[in-house]
């Protein structure tokens, strides 16, 4: 299984034609990253909220990744259009978007301010290294296939350390989603707080998106999603100890962003609580 | 052996592509260390180019090789880029430091342009070259993410098919050229590893408008008898930027937007960064 095999290529699939009545609009939410956070759980609990709309995907994890690909060419109006007509509603209900790395590609924020003007944004943020752990164990699901095309696996794995740490820059994207976002409109929530206090966040969060507010049943809080299917991967205690080091300035300047985030709950970071 | 930089520009590239991009580091690096003469000094450089790159490295590390005590400048060792996750042996970092043999008394430095982009590298050059003075230079971020991606754009013909599939290399060199222009961390990483006074932030710009005076700011900086390097070196030193892929009018202002909140955090961490001389933010110098 590849990464273009997971997730749907929106430049080839055309969204299906809403029923009579439907309203077709941009999506109001959008939970925009950071992968590794917990946002598939997240996003599924959400949609447990009788006024937010389960947007039908065509298959898999349900993430468009709609302006992933637009690294090479602006989109266009048609583009946006096209996009809007993925978020088919009943009248009365609001629609979100899931896209983990939309916070991650420096391409994207621009664009999804185009595509989504209005919306909202939900960013899940955890400690940093224990992201890195997390993406880089499950990048391992993809080693075989790659080395198959031809790299080596050294530059996979090269590769997966890299995109691992990157995606766990969340001030320096946060920043970036500020270029195209106000402020108040992106929540911040740590994914150890949702762990923790699944029903308390999720009151946040709906209260974010000014809707009533609603309790999902236990069996979907306790649902488990995305389990690690490969041997968890570790690091050198000195990698480890400059994974932590190199993220250090990162997490400090996201403080400055969310002042009520609680490093107290990363264990990398606690000493800065 | 002064002539490394020339030789390295002029060599023909028959490394693989993930090896040339800098990506495979199962590639053996370029760092048999060549055996000492008698009488000479085997030690760690005395100072490393760190980057960033595109951002005129390769004229510094040349015009410092021209110094009359400076033995040579050794160009991308890629010492550090395999490292990414485990840790370097000692015979690792004791091969590194052979690769710096000169006479008593010289100099002997590294290129090394993406050492501050990469970050598990600083710490392992200070304890390689603990003693090492760190040049870094720097350029207008989104005028240096161009270079970047038009340097990149010559290894496109040879690229594999990459990880997603065959668009993928745009995908990946717009990230990679990119990342590398993020500065503030970078230079954070830097700081990390190394002591603020054994480490020089230079701009580009300002080595180009006059390269002498910034040149002597560097000898003395790193102790070295102030010396004007003949002026047919001086000016065949430049380096032109490989033109980049055409971008749009609006990618080109988000790359400009996306750039400057790191522009302000770095006018922080490097209060005498003369912003007046990146064009894409000169109105953060006007604006104080």
């Amino acid at each position: 299984m590849t990464i273009a095999s997971r997730t749907v290529d929106p430049r080839k699939v055309e969204p299906a034609p809403p029923p009579d009545g439907w309203v077709i609009r941009p999506p109001d939410f959008v939970v925009a990253g950071a992968p590794k956070c917990g946002t598939t759980r997240w996003f599924r609990l959400l949609v447990e909220h009788p006024d937010v709309h389960r947007t039908h995907r065509p298959r898999g994890s349900g993430e468009l990744h709609f302006f992933d690909d637009f690294y090479d060419h602006w989109p266009t109006a048609e583009d946006i259009d096209r996009y809007h007509r993925f978020f088919p509603r009943p009248p009365g209900a609001i629609a979100g978007d899931k896209a983990p790395t939309d916070m991650s590609n420096h391409w994207v924020p621009r664009m999804l301010a185009d595509g989504a003007p209005d919306a909202r944004l939900l960013v899940l943020v955890r400690d940093p290294v224990e992201r890195f752990m997390s993406s880089r164990t499950f990048s391992e699901n993809w080693r075989d296939v790659t080395v198959g095309r031809g790299r080596t696996s050294a530059t996979f794995s090269r590769f997966a350390v890299t995109r691992s740490f990157a995606h766990g820059q969340y001030a320096t994207q946060m920043r970036w989603l500020m270029t195209a976002f106000p402020r108040d409109r992106i929540l911040v929530q740590q994914f150890e707080r949702c762990i923790a206090d699944p029903i308390g966040q999720l009151a946040d969060a709906f209260a974010f998106l000014g809707i009533s507010p609603f309790q999902p049943s236990q069996e979907a809080i306790d649902r488990r999603v995305n389990a690690t299917k490969v041997s968890r991967v570790d690091v050198d205690p000195r990698h480890r100890e400059v994974l932590r080091s190199a993220f250090r300035p990162e997490v400090m300047a996201l403080r400055e962003l969310v002042p009520d985030l609680d490093l107290s709950l990363w264990p990398n970071f606690a000493d800065l609580a | 052996m002064k002539l490394s930089i020339a030789r390295f520009l002029r060599r023909p590239r028959v490394m693989s592509p993930d090896a040339a991009l800098g990506l495979d580091p199962g590639e053996p690096y370029d760092a048999s260390p060549p055996e000492p003469r008698p009488g000479w000094v085997v030690a760690p450089p005395d100072f490393v180019i760190v980057g960033a790159q595109d951002a005129g490295g390769e004229r510094l590390a040349t015009l410092l090789a021209a110094h009359p005590s400076v033995h040579e400048v050794r160009p991308e060792l890629r010492a550090w880029e395999r490292f990414f996750e485990t840790w370097p042996s000692d015979p690792d970092i004791d091969r590194y430091r052979r690769c710096f043999p000169r006479p008593a008394g010289q100099q002997s430095g590294e290129l090394a342009a993406t050492t501050m982009s990469l970050f598990w590298a600083p710490r392992m050059l200070a304890t390689a070259a603990p003693q090492a003075r760190i040049l870094m230079m720097l350029r207008d971020p989104a005028t240096r993410y161009l270079a970047g991606r038009g340097r990149l754009e010559r290894y496109r013909p040879q690229a594999p098919h990459w990880h997603y599939g065959p668009r993928s290399f745009t995908h990946w060199a717009a990230d990679r050229s990119f990342s590398r222009g993020e500065y503030a961390l970078q230079v954070q990483w830097i700081r990390d590893a190394f002591p603020d006074d054994r480490i020089m932030i230079l701009q580009q710009e300002a080595l180009d408008a006059d390269p002498v005076a910034m040149l002597a700011r560097i000898q003395a900086f790193l102790g070295l008898d102030s010396a004007v390097p003949d002026a047919a070196l001086v000016a065949g030193s430049v380096t032109l930027d490989a033109p980049a892929p055409e971008l749009e009018p609006q990618r080109l202002a988000a790359i400009r937007d996306l750039y400057r909140h790191d522009v302000q955090r770095l006018r922080t961490l490097v209060p005498d960064l003369d912003v007046s001389l990146w064009p894409n933010y000169q109105d953060e110098a006007q604006a104080g």
